[in-house]
């Protein structure tokens, strides 16, 4: 019969109990070793694996205690329990019956991609823990230790400044997906360990594995935690987090925020926790800020542009007007003349491109008929087989007071997103068409819209459809609607959209203030 | 009346010829420099009633070619005797012009008879 407190048999049953079904039962302790150690060269865990434990993560600890029937008494299972860093589970070892005699104990920690591992020592009742940026000797290291047969070593064998023990010890490798672990155990005596103080020292390790790789995770989550706290108290706006509403965190800036003055970015990726984001209206967004330097650089260009192409092409118009005088026939003079219109028609659109991003944050009353059909004219190489119609409710005389250069930009960025979209859903596009309506809101509004056939906006791009970055295209840089929404927004209005009532697509509406000149003499019948 | 004689320093193949036969159709004699050197050296070695001056050349502005004119006229001449044309008519480009006291015209020219005109008025 078994005897509890018989040291042996106790530890024959934990070997039994890896091997085998709780309550099963083998005669000899050589038999049941042998068994379990069959399973080990198979496995770091019976009957699961380490991954199926991390699976459910949170129940790592039911996830033991059902899956430990075996040598630890129950009061030694709650100790593991209550185990939460690398010190207490050095500590923790060394407490456990089967370990009395051993005085040391020593943990290595590497996780893959770090230039330093952690080092946990447990020597004559003296706790240490390290950072050492020593990784050459930490791989020879635990490269000895997995080449060795017997895992006993003693300091000239396994000769290392990191390696506390004292005489002969044990160690132990244990791979996990993201770390590398090293554990030492020593009698600090210059009696060699057996073989069977190895394959104890084996199976507890690898046991107990899943709940190292715990603690792994553990550090490291605390390590990612130290630097977003760095990275949040260092971020140079305002950053506070709330729970529910209850502020958690106010980064060292916070405070030097007139929040009236701010643009409130929130972001609730990390539920339950919101993120709150201050930054100056005048600053501007980083959308914007990434906006205006590609404004810029093709202002440039299209200076440069300009200028190449002005000269030939007034030379084009010049010398085909000057031979139309001399043309023989008509038809030659004809075709003069339209060397000569066409010249002239691609410096219109030179000048028109280069005036576009000319005139900043001047408001003045422009022609919106006129204003939309330069729009489109500029849309042509994108959308170039999606039909266009304007429907015009109030006449071509009708005047808006805004900012010509950010309204075309509007109009321009809707067109291309709406024949963007119509072309991403389908390849025969004849049926498409987008529309571009001027109607009368009120007396002292004009209402565009562009309203298209496409696919319309769908579930969460019905909420983030403006937000800078975000887009459905694998190609796209999510900025045209968040560019064109903070334009309306500087021309004290605002686009808003509808997915089509009366079959498919999407319209976007902008409100216009009307000239009230034109107005008066344009108002509708 | 002489004949007018018009230097045309533009380095537009296509400008050159058709100004070259507009005016010589008003019954000017109109040379053409491609570049400000060229035009510098006959500058210095003739003599014209009107020098029509692009200023984005090849080689060198055409406020140096006025600049370095002034070797052969004196500032008022200069001012009666250049017309600048240019495709840059910026507030600084337009500044500069009016320290030489010369009139400007933005190419393309709206009105080409206008133009004309203004290049025969001696």
């Amino acid at each position: 019969m078994e005897n509890q407190s018989n040291p042996r048999t106790q530890k024959a049953k934990v070997i039994d109990n890896f091997s085998t079904k709780s309550g099963e039962h083998h005669s000899s302790f050589s038999k049941k070793n042998r068994h379990a150690l069959d399973k080990f060269q198979h496995r770091s865990l019976p009957n699961h694996s380490i991954e199926s434990v991390f699976k459910k993560s949170k129940s790592i600890k039911d996830t033991i205690r059902e899956k430990t029937p075996w040598i630890f008494i129950e009061k030694q299972k709650e100790d593991l329990f209550k185990v939460s860093n690398f010190t207490e589970f050095t500590d923790y070892i060394l407490n456990l019956e089967d370990f009395s005699r051993y005085d040391s104990c020593q943990i290595l920690i590497h996780k893959k991609g770090n230039p330093y591992f952690l080092s946990f020592s447990h020597l004559a009742k003296q706790l240490h823990g390290n950072v050492l940026f020593d990784l050459k000797s930490f791989n020879q290291i635990f490269n000895s230790v997995k080449k060795s047969k017997t895992k006993i070593f003693n300091q000239t064998s396994l000769e290392s400044p990191h390696l506390e023990s004292v005489g002969h010890f044990m160690a132990k490798e244990i791979e996990f997906k993201n770390f590398n672990v090293l554990f030492f155990l020593s009698m600090n005596s210059f009696i060699p360990n057996t073989k069977e103080d190895i394959e104890e020292f084996g199976v507890i390790i690898d046991f107990l594995s899943p709940y190292i790789q715990l603690l792994c995770e553990d550090i490291s989550q605390k390590e990612h935690y130290k630097i977003s706290k760095h990275l949040f108290h260092y971020f140079p706006f305002g950053l506070e987090i709330t729970n529910n509403d209850k502020i958690v965190f106010k980064n060292q800036f916070f405070d030097q925020f007139n929040k009236d003055e701010c643009q409130k970015y929130s972001y609730s990726e990390l539920a339950p926790f919101t993120v709150h984001i201050y930054i100056p209206s005048k600053f501007g967004t980083a959308s914007e800020v990434h906006h205006f330097q590609r404004v810029a650089l093709l202002g440039e260009l299209l200076n440069t542009l300009q200028h190449e192409l002005s000269n030939p092409l007034f030379g084009i118009k010049l010398a085909s007007d000057l031979l139309k005088l001399d043309a023989p026939d008509e038809d030659t003079a004809s075709l003069l003349e339209d060397v000569c219109k066409s010249a002239e028609r691609s410096q219109g659109i030179i000048t028109t491109f280069s005036s576009l991003y000319h005139d900043n944050d001047n408001i003045r009353s422009v022609n919106l008929a006129k204003l939309i059909e330069e729009a489109i004219t500029l849309t042509k190489s994108e959308s170039k087989q999606i039909r266009k119609i304007t429907n015009n409710q109030i006449g071509d005389d009708v005047y808006v007071d805004i900012n010509a250069s950010y309204l075309t930009q509007i109009i321009f960025n809707l067109i291309i997103n709406s024949a963007q979209a119509i072309k991403l859903s389908r390849e025969d596009y004849r049926n498409d068409q987008i529309t571009i309506t001027i109607e009368k809101s009120d007396d002292t509004h004009v209402l565009l819209a562009i309203s298209d056939t496409g696919p319309g906006i769908k579930g969460e791009s019905l909420e983030k459809i403006f937000t800078p970055f975000f887009t459905t295209k694998s190609t796209g840089t999510g900025l045209g609607l968040s560019i064109c929404q903070s334009l309306a927004n500087k021309m004290n209005t605002q686009i808003n959209f509808k997915n089509n009532d009366h079959g498919p697509g999407v319209t976007f509406t902008l409100m216009l203030p009307w000239t009230k000149h034109e107005h008066k003499t344009h108002s509708p019948n | 009346m002489n004949t007018k004689r018009i230097l045309l320093i533009e380095d537009e193949p296509l400008i050159q010829r058709s100004l070259k036969k507009l005016l010589e159709k008003r019954g000017a004699e109109v040379t053409i420099a491609s570049n400000g050197k060229a035009a510098l050296d006959l500058i210095l070695s003739t003599s014209f009633d009107r020098i029509i001056c692009d200023l984005m050349l090849q080689d060198i502005s055409g406020f140096d070619v006025i600049e370095d004119a002034k070797k052969k006229y004196s500032l008022s001449e200069i001012s009666k005797i250049f017309i600048i044309i240019t495709a840059y008519s910026s507030p600084q480009v337009l500044d500069k012009a009016q320290n030489y006291g010369c009139t400007v015209l933005s190419k393309p020219f709206t009105d080409i008879e206008q133009a004309l005109e203004t290049f025969m008025n001696f």
